[in-house]
């Protein structure tokens, strides 16, 4: 049985070449929560396809909240923008994970939860 | 570690190393390479992937874009993708435009 961990909050500017910090965090917390090696791949994209569509200006606030098999992630830009997902972005979010949430307001933001697709061993 | 790419050119077939990350910080770097190897006269282009760790959108923008390019006589080939990156290839249905090898 894992052990519940507390959230985890990376801050980082959002520019493309701090996208590869959030799936090292990503790769982490889907790791704590228990996920196979699959499910990790999934959230890694996912993270870097949503936070990617943040835009480039300002920061991301990127939280991470693991628990045994299930991993809730929100990002959030600092400014009030709507994320901007085009076709192929849209695409692959759609191929690995469920469902997801855009909002731009008050900033623009993103949530989704990932469930493990195999019962933890 | 962003992206390292090796080219080698022999005739009108090149080849690729791709080592690290294509995501939006270092899509262009792919795409300008491409573009040079498609501009020089490159028919068949292979793209070593067994130490490519990573591939997003923006880097499946630059795979289309290239082979869009080349025509329909050239050819795009990744080989030996990993899981995620193939996944990548499949949901975008990109692997249906590209040899994959294997």
């Amino acid at each position: 049985m894992l052990r519940p961990v507390s959230a985890v909050t990376l801050s980082f500017p959002a520019e493309a070449e701090y996208l590869r910090l959030a799936r090292l965090a990503a790769a982490d917390a889907a790791s704590r929560a228990g996920f196979d090696v699959d499910d990790i791949d999934d959230v890694r994209i996912a993270v870097s396809e949503l936070c990617g569509a943040l835009g480039a200006v300002g920061r991301i606030t990127l939280t991470l909240d693991a628990t045994d098999g299930r991993l809730e992630v929100t990002g959030a830009g600092d400014q009030p923008l709507a994320p901007q997902l085009d076709g192929l972005t849209r695409t692959v979010v759609r191929g690995v994970v469920d469902s997801y949430d855009l909002t731009a307001d008050p900033v623009g933001a993103f949530s989704f939860v990932k469930e493990a697709r195999l019962p933890l061993a | 570690m962003g992206l390292e790419l090796v080219s080698q050119v022999i005739g009108a077939a090149a080849r690729v190393e791709l080592r690290g990350d294509v995501d939006m910080a270092t899509a262009p770097q792919l795409r300008r390479v491409l573009d040079e190897l498609i501009d020089g006269g490159a028919a068949e282009i292979v793209l070593d992937c067994r130490h490519l760790e990573f591939l997003d959108s923006s880097g499946i923008g630059a795979l289309v874009a290239a082979r869009t390019r080349i025509g329909a006589d050239g050819v795009i080939a990744l080989e030996e993708p990993r899981a995620n990156v193939r996944k990548v290839l499949e949901v975008t249905g990109v692997d249906q435009e590209l040899s994959i090898r294997p």
